[in-house]
C-alpha cells in the first residue's frame, strides 16, 4: 500500500466530514500570498507549504505538479512576481516604528528619575551638615571621590554582569564590590589613624548611597530604590527637626536592603575577565578624576555649607546632559534605520552632531558669560557641568582616555591654584577656576565634535 | 580510526533524537575514537556529562562567546563571502566558497614570531575573522550589486553584520588529529568540517536530522525583511557549499534528501541512513489494554501539534464514548503555556477526564503498552523515533503526513495531513474499532522496523561509509 492510499477521504470512517475544495489551488493563493510577498526565496516558500501539510504527493495528487518546489515556485510566479526576491512589484515596505517616537517620554522620566536618586547624598549633606563639620577629610571628600571612582568602576562590571548573566549576577558584582570597597576604605581610615565612629559611620553612608544609586542604574530599578530614598530624604526632615543622626544611617540601611534585593535572587555569578577588570579601572579613574574635580569646585574649603548653591547646575546639567546624549544615539539611530545609501550617511551625522553640540555649548557660553560678569563661584559651577556633559559623552563613546583627561587635568590645575593662592582670596579663586574650565571645555568641544561625527564610535 | 562528531546544541548537553542517535553512534562503534565537538551559546558552556569511554575529548565552540579578532584583517575575504552568498548561479557560489575558505585560514594565522615562542602551543587556538571589520560597510556594498533583494538599511546591515560575525565564529575551531569528520547538521556545524577539510583536508560526511536551512526559514521570521535576507542567504549559501563539499551526505529520509539535492548535493553521494533502534530493548508488546486507548510519546511542544491531537480525541470520543487519550513526555523549559493550554482544549472539548497526562517516562516501551495504538500528530518531523520504536515494539501507528514519517511507515501503518483533526479521527477509529486490522498493521510494523530500522544496520552502515572515507577499516573493539 501505497502512503496516498491512507490519506484521507481513502478508507475513512469519517470520510463524510472532508471537506472538498472545488478550487484548491486559489484556496492556496489565498493561504500563502503573505508567506510568498515575504519570501526570501522558493525554498522559503516550500517550508511553508510542507509546514502546513503540502507535501510531494499532495502537491501532485491537489495540485498537479512534480513537487513542492515547484509548486512554492509557481506560486512564487503568481503572487509575488518572481523571480523579486522578497517583495512583490508595489507591495509597500513597511518601515518599523522609529524608537524615538516609542521612548521619548520614557528617556525623560528616566532622566528624572536617575537625577532625583543623585540628589540623595546632596540632600544628606545639606540636612546634616552641622553634624558633619570637622570631620577628617578622609569621610568627607576623600570617601567620596573613592565612592565615586569605585561606582563608575563597578557599575562598568554591573553592566557586563547583567548582559551575561542577569541582573541577580549584575547585582551580586556590585554587591560584593562595594563590599569589599567599603572595608577596605575603612582599614585605610584606621590605618591612617582615623577612629570617631561617627567619621566611619560617614563615609560608610557616603559609600552606601553610591552603591544604591548603582545598583538602580544597572538593574533598572531606579522607580522602587527611589521610594526607599525617600525614607531617606525624611530621616534628613528628622535630622534637622532635631533627632539624631542614626535616623539616617537606619534609612540607609533600608534603602541598601531594597535596592540589592535582586541580589538574592537565584542565578549565576559573573566572574570579570582581566580584559573587563582593566576597563572597569579605567573607568574607576574616569570617576575618580569627575569627583576630584567636583570636590575642588563645590567643595571647596571643605565649606559644606557652600555646596547647595554650587551643586543645583550640576544636579539640573548631568540629567539634561544625559538627556541630550540619549536624544543624539536615537537619532543617530532613526537615521541608520531610514537610509541605505551608506554615503549619505556622514552628511546626515553631521547635521546631528551639529545640533548635539550646540546644545553641549550652552552650559560652557553660559558660563563664560557668567565669568565675566564675575559670579565666579556659579560660572565655576556651570562650567563644571559643562566639562561633566562632555565627559560624558567621552564615555559613552568609549573614549575613556580622552575622559581622564578632560577631568583630571583642570582637577591638577585646581589643585595647584588652591595650593599658590592664600586662602582668603575666595573671590579670585572662584574666578580663576572658572577661566581654568573654560579653557579646558574649548578644546572639549572640539574633541567631542570629531568623535560624535566618528561613524566607528558608534559600534 | 578518530573521527569529530561535530554537534550544534545537542550531544552531549541536552537529550532528544539527535542526541539519541549521537549516543547510539558513539557507544556502537567501538573501533572508533571520538573527538566530540559541539558548539554553543556562550563561554560557559553546560556541565559536562558522563561520556562513554570511546569519547577522547569534548570541545565546547562558542559562538556568543568573548571575541577574539584575528591578527590580520581580512577584508577582501569577507567582501568577497558577502557577494558571493547574495547570488544565485554557481558562479556566485564559487565566490562565496573562496571567501569563506579565505577567512578559514585567516582564523588560524600563526602569531607573530617574536610571540610565537613564548605563547607555545597558543596557536592552535584560532581567532574570529569577521571580528573589527566593517562588516556592515562591506554588505552594504555587496547588496547595492544585488537589485533583487529587500531593502537593507543602515541599521539592517549592522543587525545582519553581528549574527554574521557570530555565524562564522566556528571556522576558528581547530581540530586533533583525526582522520574524519562527521557533521550532525548543515550551517555552523558544517563549517566546522569545512574549515578542517580546506585546512587539513580531511573528509567529512553530513548527516541531517531536520533539514537545517528548512528551520532557518522559519527561525527567522521576526528579523527585519533585510536582515533576514541576509542571514538567509548566508544559510543558503553555506548549505549548499556543504552538500557539494561533503563526502557523504546522508540524511536520515528521503523526505530530507530531497532538499539536499535540491540545494547541490551530488546524487552518487547521497545515502539515505535511517535512525535505527535497538530489537531486544523494544521487544514486541503482547498485550493490550481492555480501554481503548490511544499513546503518544514525546515532549510537549508546539511542533507536535498536540491540539490536532486531542481535538481528533474529541472526534473519537463522540463515536466511542470509553476510549481514552495517554500522552507521556516531559515538559521542557518554556513549554508550560502550551501544556496549559493543551489541558484547557481537553476541558472545553468535555474529554479532560479521559485524556493523561503521564508526564516522563524512563522508556517509550512502558507507554506503548499502556495503548492500543500509537499516534504522532506532529506538524515538523525528521525520522522520529517515537514511530520506529512502536513500529518495533509491535503498535499500530497513526501519524501525520511530515518529513520522513511516510516512508518510515510505509504500508504498516495509517498516514493523514497534518493539521486535521477529521482525518486523524477517522484514522484512529478505524484501528480502534477494527482489531483484526489493527494486529495486522502492528505485525506489519514490526516485520518492517526489524527489516529496515535496526540499530545494527543503521551502525553498520554508517562504520562502513567512516572506512571508506579514511580508506582504512575499523578495527574491531568492545561496546560501550
Amino acid at each position: 500500500m501505497s502512503a496516498s492510499t491512507v490519506l484521507p477521504g481513502r478508507h475513512s470512517a469519517l470520510s463524510t466530514l472532508s471537506t472538498v475544495d472545488q478550487d484548491p489551488y486559489g484556496d492556496l493563493e489565498v493561504q500563502m500570498a503573505p508567506i510568498c510577498r515575504s519570501a526570501v526565496d522558493t525554498g522559503e516558500v516550500a517550508a511553508h507549504l510542507e509546514a502546513a501539510g503540502v507535501n510531494d504527493r499532495i502537491a501532485a495528487r491537489d495540485y498537479g505538479v512534480t513537487s513542492v518546489f515547484t509548486l512554492a515556485a509557481r506560486l512564487r510566479a503568481d503572487i509575488a512576481g518572481y523571480p523579486t526576491a522578497g517583495y512583490a512589484p508595489g507591495a509597500p515596505y513597511t518601515a518599523p516604528a522609529e524608537p524615538e517616537q516609542a521612548g521619548e517620554g520614557s528617556a525623560v522620566t528616566a532622566a528624572l528619575l536617575r537625577s532625583a536618586l543623585y540628589l540623595t547624598p546632596a540632600i544628606v549633606a545639606v540636612g546634616a551638615a552641622h553634624h558633619l563639620v570637622g570631620l577628617p577629610a578622609a569621610a568627607g571628600p576623600g570617601a567620596l571621590i573613592f565612592g565615586w571612582a569605585t561606582s563608575q568602576a563597578l557599575a562598568y562590571l554591573g553592566y557586563r554582569g547583567l548582559s551575561a548573566s542577569g541582573p541577580a549576577a549584575a547585582a551580586r558584582v556590585l554587591a560584593l564590590g562595594f563590599t569589599v570597597a567599603a572595608a577596605g576604605w575603612t582599614a585605610l581610615m584606621v590605618a591612617f589613624g582615623v577612629t570617631d565612629p561617627l567619621a566611619h559611620a560617614v563615609a560608610t553612608g557616603q559609600l552606601a548611597l553610591f552603591a544604591a544609586t548603582a545598583v538602580a542604574l544597572v538593574t533598572g530599578t531606579e522607580k522602587r530604590v527611589l521610594g526607599a530614598a525617600a525614607g531617606v530624604w525624611i530621616a534628613t526632615a528628622a535630622v534637622v527637626a532635631g533627632t539624631g543622626l542614626w535616623v539616617v544611617g537606619a534609612a540607609i540601611v533600608v534603602l541598601l536592603l531594597v535596592a540589592y534585593g535582586p541580589a538574592a535572587a537565584r542565578g549565576d555569578w559573573f566572574r570579570p575577565r582581566p580584559r573587563e577588570a582593566a576597563a572597569a579601572l579605567a573607568y574607576g579613574a574616569v570617576g575618580a578624576g569627575q569627583a576630584v574635580l567636583f570636590a575642588s569646585v563645590v567643595l571647596a574649603g571643605d565649606d559644606l555649607m557652600r555646596m547647595p548653591v554650587a551643586a543645583v547646575p550640576l544636579l539640573i546639567g548631568v540629567p539634561l546632559a544625559e538627556l541630550v546624549l540619549v536624544w543624539h544615539q536615537r537619532r543617530v539611530a532613526a537615521t541608520r534605520a531610514a537610509l541605505t545609501d551608506r554615503w549619505q550617511y556622514p552628511r546626515r551625522l553631521t547635521r546631528v552632531s551639529l545640533a548635539t553640540l550646540g546644545v553641549l555649548a550652552v552650559p560652557v557660553v553660559a558660563g563664560a558669560a557668567l565669568t565675566v560678569a564675575t559670579t565666579g563661584r556659579l560660572a565655576a559651577a556651570v562650567l563644571l557641568t559643562a566639562v561633566n556633559a562632555l565627559c560624558l559623552v567621552l564615555v559613552a563613546h568609549r573614549r575613556l582616555g580622552l575622559a581622564a583627561l578632560l577631568v583630571w587635568w583642570p582637577a591638577v590645575l585646581i589643585g595647584v591654584l588652591y595650593r599658590a593662592l592664600p586662602p582668603a582670596a575666595a573671590g579670585p579663586i572662584d574666578t580663576l577656576v572658572a577661566v581654568v574650565l573654560f579653557a579646558v571645555c574649548l578644546p572639549g568641544l572640539g574633541v567631542v565634535a570629531m568623535v560624535l561625527k566618528d561613524r566607528w564610535s558608534y559600534r | 580510526m578518530r573521527v569529530a562528531l561535530i554537534n550544534e546544541g545537542t550531544y552531549p548537553y541536552t537529550g532528544g533524537g539527535v542526541s539519541t542517535w549521537c549516543d547510539h553512534l558513539v557507544r556502537g562503534l567501538p573501533g572508533v575514537r571520538w573527538h566530540l565537538v559541539s558548539i554553543v551559546a556562550g563561554d560557559n558552556a553546560p556541565p559536562t556529562p558522563v561520556l562513554p569511554s570511546t569519547v577522547d575529548a569534548l570541545q565546547a565552540v562558542p559562538v556568543w562567546g568573548v571575541e577574539r579578532p584575528a591578527r590580520y584583517p581580512a577584508e577582501r575575504a569577507a567582501a568577497r563571502m558577502c557577494r558571493g552568498m547574495l547570488g544565485n548561479t554557481e558562479a556566485d557560489l564559487a565566490v562565496f566558497a573562496e571567501g569563506l575558505r579565505e577567512l578559514a585560514f585567516a582564523a588560524v594565522q600563526p602569531p607573530r614570531p617574536w610571540f610565537r615562542s613564548a605563547r607555545g602551543d597558543q596557536h592552535r587556538i584560532g581567532r574570529h575573522p569577521l571580528v573589527g571589520l566593517p562588516l556592515a560597510e562591506i554588505l552594504l556594498d555587496a547588496w547595492a550589486g544585488s537589485p533583487a533583494l529587500p531593502r537593507l538599511t543602515l541599521r539592517d546591515a549592522d543587525d545582519a553584520a553581528v549574527l554574521l560575525e557570530h555565524a562564522v565564529r566556528p571556522l576558528a575551531a581547530r581540530l586533533p588529529d583525526v582522520d574524519l569528520c562527521h557533521a550532525n547538521a548543515n550551517g555552523l556545524a558544517a563549517l566546522v568540517a569545512l574549515a578542517a577539510k580546506w585546512r587539513d583536508g580531511l573528509p567529512f560526511a553530513l548527516t541531517e536530522h531536520g533539514v537545517y536551512l528548512r528551520e532557518r526559514y522559519f527561525a527567522t521570521g521576526g528579523l527585519a525583511p533585510g536582515v533576514k535576507a541576509a542571514l538567509l542567504r548566508f544559510h543558503r549559501a553555506l548549505a549548499r557549499l556543504a552538500y557539494q563539499e561533503a563526502a557523504l551526505v546522508a540524511p536520515v529520509s528521503g523526505f530530507n534528501r530531497r532538499w539536499a539535492e535540491r540545494h547541490g548535493a551530488h546524487p552518487a553521494r547521497v545515502t539515505v541512513i535511517p535512525n535505527g533502534v535497538d530489537p531486544q530493548r523494544f521487544a514486541p508488546l503482547d498485550s493490550e489494554p481492555a480501554v481503548p486507548t490511544i499513546t503518544w510519546v514525546g515532549r510537549i511542544d508546539p511542533l507536535k501539534d498536540l491540539e490536532t491531537l486531542i481535538r481528533a480525541f474529541g472526534y473519537v470520543r463522540a463515536w466511542l464514548p470509553g476510549a481514552r487519550l495517554h500522552l507521556a513526555g516531559p515538559v521542557p523549559a518554556g513549554n508550560e503555556d502550551y501544556a496549559a493550554a493543551c489541558r484547557r482544549l481537553a476541558a472545553d472539548l468535555q474529554v479532560a477526564d479521559a485524556v493523561t497526562f503521564a508526564g516522563p517516562v524512563a522508556c517509550s516501551r512502558d507507554a506503548f503498552a499502556a495503548g492500543n495504538l500509537v499516534a504522532l500528530s506532529s506538524v515538523s518531523e525528521g525520522m522520529p523515533y517515537t514511530v520506529i520504536e512502536a513500529m518495533m515494539c509491535g503498535r499500530a501507528t497513526v501519524s501525520t503526513d511530515v518529513g520522513g514519517v511516510a516512508e518510515a511507515v510505509g504500508d504498516a501503518g495509517l498516514v493523514v495531513p497534518p493539521r486535521d483533526p477529521r482525518a486523524f479521527a477517522a484514522a484512529c477509529l478505524e484501528l480502534l474499532t477494527e482489531p483484526a486490522r489493527r494486529a495486522g498493521l502492528a505485525a506489519r510494523a514490526r516485520e518492517r522496523a526489524l527489516a529496515e530500522f535496526t540499530l545494527n544496520r543503521c551502525l553498520e552502515t554508517y562504520g562502513r561509509h567512516y572506512a571508506a572515507l579514511a580508506g582504512r577499516p575499523i578495527l574491531a573493539g568492545s561496546p560501550t
